[in-house]
């Protein structure tokens, strides 16, 4: 292979932990190139506004903007080569096949590979979830905050944790009036609140952010009601109207209790799970942690994963959110470097050491804040036997019921029905399947093997590969 | 209805562009997405599927794979990663092929 680029580190994802990684991993002296399917840096935790927006008062945009910025202008300004608009779809051993829009395919070694892929929401199936006008409570908040475009005029809000709080609050604030808000989970208990702040450790802005999101609602009068989930959308090709319920303390729909709100649009937010395709596709062990948003990577002190010269690191690694995730992203540089004999492992471990008590304080915090808002299986119970599981394919819960009734293997499953066959490779219907298995096996998803990865782990058009020959790409084999 | 929100004096939207969507000239502006530009003009549905129901934006972030459009001929583009430009030629898409054709 002539002339292949090659990179002590390649870096996939631009968000928090990749971007604190590539940054920290050229200051260490290795070559670094950090690759983002997007135009933008920032991940979707510090989204960017799109190119052509002007940001004239960085101060205006708060506390987390300047996070944001300050990570991504450390990573441009580090000797680390940026590739936005750039997707990894296949990876073999040290190589790494790239695809750059509108470009060519191409062939990278990386002597070292951090996946950094972050997390998505937690896809919530119910009827009408397909329908326009539901949107996650991630797209609302790109097109509001990235966009500045509301997504409607009258919004519902289902979800639960501080999400379901802040963000209602922000849009209501940004101008899309909030018709209500329904949280899963029960009122915060003193107990909680106590507990939350030992975690915390005198960081008491959490707190205080909860308090002022809770005066907005209460300003504008949007109506906060605990124990609520939403059951279905309905409307004529749009959301026209929400339903939702009462639920017992696992989440499930007490009977008699539904209640049917108007709106235009509504936003689902339940928490995030790991964006772990090309975790999968390379092999990496893996664990399941609801908690943490369901499919976890098994790693170690530094950050690596089961397969050799592969690290990963943040929230598509275990939702643990940014703060943790910019520390992890630190320590796989740090890993990386040691790795390659660029750091002396004493000053590895010397440099290691604060990275690390941060990350298990934080993570103490964001545990027991996950504790406090424990997903409930009723998630998982809220659609009928006619609901599309699989959007892509639209496979109904009675097509993969038929199929479950005779086996209890994803992979089966996804032959037998097409659910997960589609562009979106079943990041919104496997861990609906899953719940169709556990439902009728008592398997439970932690024990069910996840369906094998297919190459491209993106969609690539076959003008970006049509010319070059197949097995310097490795795509086809 | 989508609507653009107003800015306050912090940020300013990047410069008017003209795009086509079916046929007819829509504005927006630089730095706005395809699905953006198409929610501001009260467009929610991108697409309907092979089963014909519609569809429009759900992940917002290249994820679900539903907000697809053709976009200056290429089918199946996602409209929430794709960023408007002058000129640009939008479809709504039915099916596998561009609505209407």
């Amino acid at each position: 292979m002539p002339d292949v680029e090659t990179y002590d580190l390649l870096v996939v994802g631009g968000g928090p932990a990749g971007l604190a990684a590539a940054a920290d991993a050229a200051a260490l002296g290795l070559s670094v190139a950090l690759a983002d399917e997007r135009a933008t840096l920032g991940g979707q935790i510090f989204k960017q506004m799109g190119p052509g927006f002007e940001v004239r008062d960085p101060s205006a945009l708060g506390h987390d903007y300047a996070r944001g910025r300050a990570l991504i202008e450390a990573a441009e300004r580090s000797a680390a080569t940026i590739l936005t608009r750039t997707a990894v779809v296949a990876v073999e051993g040290d190589r790494v096949v790239l695809v750059t829009e509108g470009e060519h395919a191409r062939t990278v070694v990386a002597r070292r590979l951090l996946l950094a892929p972050g997390a998505h929401d937690r896809p919530v199936a119910f009827p009408g979830w397909t329908l326009p006008g539901v949107l996650t409570a991630g797209a609302a908040q790109t097109l509001v905050k990235a966009q500045r475009v509301a997504p409607g005029e009258r919004a519902v809000f289902a979800g639960s944790g501080p999400l379901a709080l802040a963000f209602p609050a922000q849009l209501q604030a940004m101008g899309v009036p909030v018709a209500c808000v329904l949280e899963a989970g029960p009122p915060p208990r003193l107990g909680d609140v106590a507990r939350m702040l030992v975690a915390a450790r005198g960081n008491t802005r959490l707190l205080r952010d909860a308090v002022h999101y809770r005066t907005t609602l209460l300003r504008h009068r949007v109506p906060l009601r605990y124990r609520r989930i939403v059951v279905r959308a309905e409307g004529d090709g749009r959301v026209e109207q929400v339903t939702h319920a009462r639920v017992d303390a696992d989440w499930r729909v007490i009977p008699g209790t539904e209640e049917t709100i108007a709106a235009d649009t509504l936003c689902v937010g339940y928490g995030f799970t790991p964006s772990v395709e090309l975790l999968r596709l390379v092999g990496c062990q893996m664990d399941f942690d609801e908690d943490r948003g369901g499919p976890v990577a098994v790693l170690d002190d530094w950050q690596r994963t089961s397969v050799a010269g592969v690290l990963a690191a943040g929230d598509g690694t275990g939702v643990d959110g940014s703060y943790v995730a910019i520390d992890e992203g630190r320590l796989a540089a740090l890993g990386a470097a040691r790795d390659l004999g660029r750091i002396d492992p004493a000053a590895a471990d010397r440099a290691a050491a604060p990275i690390r008590a941060r990350i298990a304080r934080k993570r103490r915090f964001a545990r027991a804040l996950k504790r406090m808002h424990r997903i409930g299986p009723g998630l998982f119970e809220l659609t009928t036997p006619d609901t599309v599981l699989c959007r892509c394919e639209e496979v109904t819960r009675a097509r993969i019921d038929e199929a479950v009734e005779g086996t209890a293997d994803l992979s089966a499953v996804k032959a037998l029905t097409r659910a997960g066959m589609g562009l979106c490779q079943g990041r919104n219907c496997q861990r609906h399947v899953m719940a169709r298995i556990t439902a009728r096996h008592g398997v439970q998803p932690g024990a069910i093997v996840p369906a094998t990865p297919r190459l491209p782990a993106r969609p690539v058009p076959l003008s970006a590969v049509a010319e070059r020959p197949d097995e310097e790409l490795g795509l086809f084999q | 209805m989508g609507r653009r929100l107003p800015l306050g004096p912090a940020i300013e939207r990047g410069p008017a562009v003209t795009i086509t969507v079916d046929g007819r000239a829509v504005r927006a502006h630089a730095g706005e997405t395809v699905a953006a530009a198409l929610l501001a003009e009260g467009v929610l549905a991108t697409r309907t599927t092979v089963g014909g129901a519609p569809r429009g934006v759900f992940c917002g972030m290249g994820v679900c794979f539903d907000c697809l459009a053709v976009i200056d001929g290429v089918p199946n583009t996602r409209t929430c990663m794709t960023y408007v430009r002058d000129g640009m030629d939008v479809r709504l898409q039915d099916g596998l092929t561009p609505a209407g054709s």
